[in-house]
């Protein structure tokens, strides 16, 4: 039975020398030498001829059975160093990922509009309208309507850039609000805010010669003080977050009575006091008040059958709050280190 | 407005502390801004009682002196030349501090306030120092040691803190006071009775004492004119005989100090401490300088003059009220009074004028002048015509008590039409529904009471002193001040939306700001202004100028204008950038400009404002840099206007004088001019201060909003597939690339879909004045598969359409 041991032992050969290769040029000779046309496993068949004729048929079987179980290894090992080889591509391809991500560099919303769009929204949500008015306004439409007569003493407080005698560049957005009403009278309910640029006379780290505003009205039958707080609360809430606080201080505009300064619970602090909040708590953040029956009838409504609410508030003084930024210039000096941050 | 928290007690009990009265006055409208305490800085100073007083043994000029300061004798060197035993003097003593004070010669300045050391003087060390009343801060000024025995009414016991000798201590309330609350707040009695309707306790009005009359009557000695009632509704006078000028008591020195005024004399005091205590600015006269003792209030005449007690002569006209005398003016009403009228030192008879002007008139007049005078600030805010004479006689009163001299009988009252009380019906349903309360009349009704306001059968009588008070809101915000605004509750009002289209306008605002910030542009926001220069910096002639829109009052010359162009403010942003090392800049502004058209108010048109330079989205180590240039602001201007659908865009040639000749164009819609780009010339940007390539825009939101459809269809895709096919050719630079593209599809009509210029080049090889340009065709049907054939004969249609238009194909 010497065929028998010499061909079981080329076989073990033979897969333990592919099981063992570590290279596809390596596994390739080893095909070659093996399984190839002259190879030692696939030309063992020639020694037929030497084998006694009743083996003959074991013979072809048990060479064929070790042909097919080398060659299975070398499909094996081929998959192998496949495998093997697309491991080592992609190691080749190896990157530092620690280095800096691409610089996609999306622009960036102006604080003051982002701001704006921001109570934009919180009052669309409750059914406002977005009205507009010009920025440059008659006095008429800026003092006059507004219960601010020439000579009122009122005029001492907002000290006007003029175009000509009867034309000022406005002062506050309120105009927008006989501007609206005489345009509405006499539908209900007339529930607009009016953003946009307003103009006074000072320069400095808090005040600014241009300003933006947003200026809200509401008029409806049976609207009260207790409406108007209620909808400033739910603002100072979606503004400055759930556990804002709002406190109101009687105040004087020609245009609303009562009157009333609004003040927001420092978020900074949280109204314990703080350097923001120069250490009460409270920071101011509009005015507002109850329409003055004068502005209603130059609005044409009737005092009577209707009331109003109607408040007005910087958006450079909320942005500044809600960013703590504490310059007024830096809102339009424009550089890009400060854009680049909202 | 300051108030002295000692001082208002006189008039009403307060038992608060120093932060529950601030926070009192402030929820009920009266803010206080701050609340400062006097007497915060003296520290370890007492009175001292000087035992013994020696010559210093080495310095000649020096004395020691033994002071008894209570617990122990102390030694102390001064050099005050009115040292002398047997005195008591303010003693400050080692660990002590004093106030800052002013430095001499510099009002604003002052030294910083100091603790005292032990010192040595030529070998004797000094335990302490003996001070002055000014360096304890008791006066403005004062000479050598303060001689603690001379002042009447101390005191002194040798250890006493000198606070309580004085009564330094004490808080001083800043108010802020609106206008309304200005009228009846600018005085102790009025905010003494805020605070009685706060606390509930009463207030107490100063008791007007026995007085020493004269026996002369006083219409022997004055006679008064009204000429213009309407300015002047009441004016009287009163005379006091034989008072001597000069300075006033401590005590009276420091309550003006405490309320912010300049102590003057003790005649000029006592009329601003009673215009302090009631809110009526009283003026003193000297009688003998009124001639006849005949006043005339009237009209100035136009320029008629008067020098002022601050030496500055005033031209007047037929606006101001004058206090006249028959021969001169003596005081513009409610303002100031005249130099030549004052009280002086040798004055001994005095007139006290108490009136009442028409507010609006005191303050234009003061406005127009320039003078922001006490008195002028309460008269401007309404006083009260009805406490004119008891303001008088409370001043007639004090000053004999301070400056002797007797009170002539009478006044001399020129009142021809008493002012009345307003009357305004008191509606509770209103008032709680405005204010969204149910109170109860009574409860209303107590609120008004406790602030001095009567009421009958529910009506409100409004006391004069309250000229704010117009109509039944007025009294409603009383109401809820004072029962306190935050005890109101919060309700969101129900009730239906605004119905009304959210405006388009409006929306494409926002849509292009998320556009363009999606693309990597920072929104810019700056001012509206603009300086008259800057038309010029960009090389409009001033022919073109008339549509600017003036301001007739800028604060700065660069706010002189109203800007017509977003150009000189983008390029300012640029330029500050670049000053500041950041070279790479993408700007947006959405913003307004303003053109003067004829008459009425100007046009206010938005506009969209953008400018680039240096390099676009700069600052990755692995990528090209991209420069930015033209046809990136090009990119971008068309990936907006792609977004918000508008027709297709059409660049001409334009000729703008801020941009690079070659290189800018004007954007029309059809014909529908819908803004400008172009290159910023680089003498235009040296203006600025920069020297990079600028790249601007600016596009005309109104004409942009008219071309954008209210919905648009979207178009199919292409079921069947396309061919391309490219094409390359030499041309004269000259044939506009946009002509080429239109001529393209016209010749390929109907299957050529798309052509794509994807490559330009000019220089070797190609002739000068030439380029070499390739575009890619896109060939589809929508309904069948296309042929090779058909797609090969319009091609050959292009090519030879090309050909005409003078191209030399190279394939
Ligand atoms: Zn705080």
């Amino acid at each position: 039975m010497e065929w028998q041991e010499e061909l079981s032992a080329l076989k073990r050969e033979a897969v333990q020398n592919l099981k063992t290769s570590s290279a596809p040029a390596e596994l390739e000779e080893l095909r070659v030498k093996y399984l190839g046309k002259k190879g030692l496993v696939t030309g063992y068949l020639k020694k037929i001829k030497e084998i006694p004729g009743e083996q003959r048929p074991e013979f072809g079987k048990l060479v064929n059975e070790a042909r097919v179980e080398v060659e299975n290894a070398y499909e094996e090992m081929k998959l192998v160093m496949v495998s093997r080889e697309k491991e080592l591509a992609y190691q080749a391809e190896k990157i530092d990922v620690s280095m800096p991500g691409l610089d996609i560099s999306v622009g960036h919303r102006h604080v003051l509009m982002r701001t704006q769009e921001e109570i934009e929204e919180i009052f669309a949500a409750l059914g406002y309208a977005i009205a507009e008015g010009p920025e440059v306004e008659y006095e008429y439409f800026n003092f006059e309507t507004l219960n601010i007569p020439k000579d009122h003493p009122a005029r001492d407080m907002q000290d006007s850039f003029y175009i000509s005698d009867e034309v000022v560049l406005r002062t506050h957005t309120s105009p927008v609000q006989i501007r609206y009403m005489q345009g509405h009278a006499p539908q209900l309910p007339v529930k607009i805010i009016a953003p946009g640029r307003v103009y006074r006379r000072d320069d400095d780290v808090t005040h600014s010669p241009v300003f933006h505003q947003v200026e809200g009205l509401l008029v409806d039958k049976g609207v009260s003080f207790a409406d108007l707080k209620g909808t400033l609360l739910h603002f100072a809430k979606r503004m400055f977050g759930d556990s804002a606080r709002i406190r109101l201080r009687p105040s004087y505009f020609p245009f609303t009575e009562p009157s009333a300064e609004v003040d927001v619970s420092c978020s900074i602090c949280g109204g314990d006091g703080c350097n923001i909040c120069k250490g009460t708590g409270w920071l101011e953040i509009l005015g507002a008040g109850m329409v003055h029956p004068k502005v209603l009838v130059n609005g044409g409504y009737d005092p009577n059958e209707v009331n109003g609410f109607a408040f007005g508030m910087g958006i450079e003084r909320i942005a500044m709050l809600k960013y703590g930024i504490d310059d007024m210039r830096l809102l339009y000096q424009n550089d890009v280190r400060f854009l680049k941050q909202f | 407005m300051k108030i002295s928290r000692k001082w208002l007690e006189d008039y009403i009990d307060i038992d608060m502390s120093v932060g529950e009265l601030a926070d009192g006055l402030s929820m009920i409208g009266l803010t206080v801004d701050g609340v400062s305490e006097i007497g915060s800085e003296v520290e370890g100073v007492v009175v001292g009682y000087v035992r013994e007083v020696a010559m210093h043994p080495d310095a000649g000029r020096l004395v020691v002196c033994k002071v008894d300061v209570g617990t122990d004798i102390k030694t102390i060197v001064t050099g005050a030349p009115n040292i002398r035993e047997g005195i008591h003097v303010p003693t400050v003593l080692v660990g002590g501090r004093l106030p800052a004070v002013p430095m001499p010669g510099n009002e604003k300045a002052t030294t910083a306030s100091w603790e005292i050391e032990p010192v040595e003087f030529h070998g004797v060390v000094s335990e302490g120092m003996l001070c002055s009343l000014a360096e304890i801060g008791v006066a403005q000024e004062s000479m050598g040691i303060a001689i603690l025995d001379e002042i009447p009414g101390l005191d002194l016991v040798p250890g006493k803190d000198i606070k309580e000798v004085f009564g330094l201590k004490d808080y001083v309330y800043e108010l802020d006071l609106t206008p309304n609350y200005a009228s009846h707040c600018q005085s102790y009695l009025g905010v003494a009775r805020e605070v009685s309707a706060l606390t509930g306790r009463d207030i107490k009005e100063p008791e007007i004492g026995e007085y020493p009359a004269s026996e002369e009557n006083i219409d022997d000695l004055v006679s008064i004119e009204i000429k213009d009632e309407d300015l002047c509704p009441r004016y009287s006078a009163r005379i006091v005989k034989g008072v001597k000028v000069g300075e006033s008591p401590l005590w009276l020195q420091q309550r003006l100090e405490a309320a912010g005024m300049r102590p003057i004399n003790n005649v000029v005091d006592v009329t601003n401490y009673v215009m302090l205590e009631y809110g009526q600015p009283l003026h003193a006269f000297d009688y003998h300088l009124v001639k006849d003792g005949k006043i005339i209030v009237r009209r100035a005449y136009e320029g008629e003059t008067i020098t002022t007690l601050d030496g500055v002569e005033r031209k007047l006209g037929s606006a101001d009220l004058l206090i006249a005398g028959s021969d001169r003016p003596l005081a513009i009403a409610g303002v100031m009074g005249s130099l030549d009228s004052e009280v002086r030192e040798d004055t001994r008879d005095i007139l006290i004028e108490s009136a009442h002007f028409y507010n609006r008139s005191v303050l234009a007049t003061a406005r127009r002048l320039g003078i922001n005078s006490e008195a002028a600030s309460r008269f401007g805010r309404g006083s009260d015509p009805n406490i004119v004479a008891k303001a008088s006689l409370r001043a007639a009163d004090l000053l004999t008590s301070i400056a002797g001299g007797k009170v002539v009988t009478g006044i001399a009252d020129a009142y021809p039409q008493k002012a009345l009380e307003k009357k305004i019906e008191l509606n509770g349903e209103y008032i709680n529904g405005l204010l969204g309360l149910s109170l109860s009349e009574r409860e209303m009704i107590d609120i008004l009471e406790s602030l001095g306001f009567s009421v009958e059968n529910m009506v409100v009588i409004v006391p004069t002193r309250r000229p704010d008070i117009e109509g039944m809101v007025d009294l409603a915000e009383e109401i809820a001040r004072h029962y306190g605004y935050n005890r109101i509750e919060n309700r969101v009002p129900e009730g239906k939306p605004a119905d009304e289209q959210p405006k388009r306008h409006l929306k494409t605002k926002k849509e292009i700001r998320e556009r363009l910030v999606g693309l990597g542009l920072d929104e810019i926001v700056t001012y509206s202004f603009m300086h008259p220069f800057e038309l010029k910096r960009l090389g409009v002639e001033a022919g073109k100028w008339t549509k600017v829109v003036k301001i007739a009052n800028p604060m700065t010359e660069d706010q002189r204008y109203l800007r017509t162009t977003l150009i000189p403010n983008l390029l300012h942003a640029v330029s500050y950038n670049i000053r500041h090392q950041q070279k790479d800049l993408a700007f947006f502004e959405l913003g307004k400009v303003y053109i003067q058209e004829g008459e009425g108010l100007p046009l206010e048109n938005p506009v969209l404002g953008i400018g680039l330079t240096g390099e676009f989205m700069a600052g990755h180590w692995s990528k090209q840099v991209m420069k930015t240039d033209f046809f990136l602001l090009k990119g971008i201007v068309e990936n907006l206007f792609g977004g918000l659908h508008i027709g297709k865009r059409d660049y001409q040639v334009s000729s703008y004088s801020w941009y690079h000749p070659g290189r800018q164009a004007d954007i029309f819609v059809g014909d529908v001019h819908i803004g400008h780009l172009g290159e910023i010339r680089l003498d235009v940007a040296e203006e600025y201060d920069v020297e990079e390539r600028v790249y601007v825009a600016e596009i005309y939101l109104r004409q942009v909003e008219s071309l954008r459809a209210e919905l648009f269809g979207y178009e199919q895709i292409g079921r069947y597939p396309s061919v391309q096919r490219d094409i390359a050719f030499i041309i004269d630079a000259s044939v506009r690339v946009a002509d080429l593209e239109k001529k393209i599809l016209q010749a390929g009509e109907p299957i050529v879909k798309g052509v794509r210029l994807f490559d330009v080049y000019a220089g070797k090889g190609i002739p000068e004045g030439m380029h070499s340009l390739a575009f890619s065709l896109i060939y589809r049907d929508n309904t069948r598969t296309l042929q090779d054939a058909e797609v090969e004969e319009v091609h050959e249609r292009v090519r030879e359409i090309l050909q005409e238009l003078g191209a030399s194909l190279r394939s």
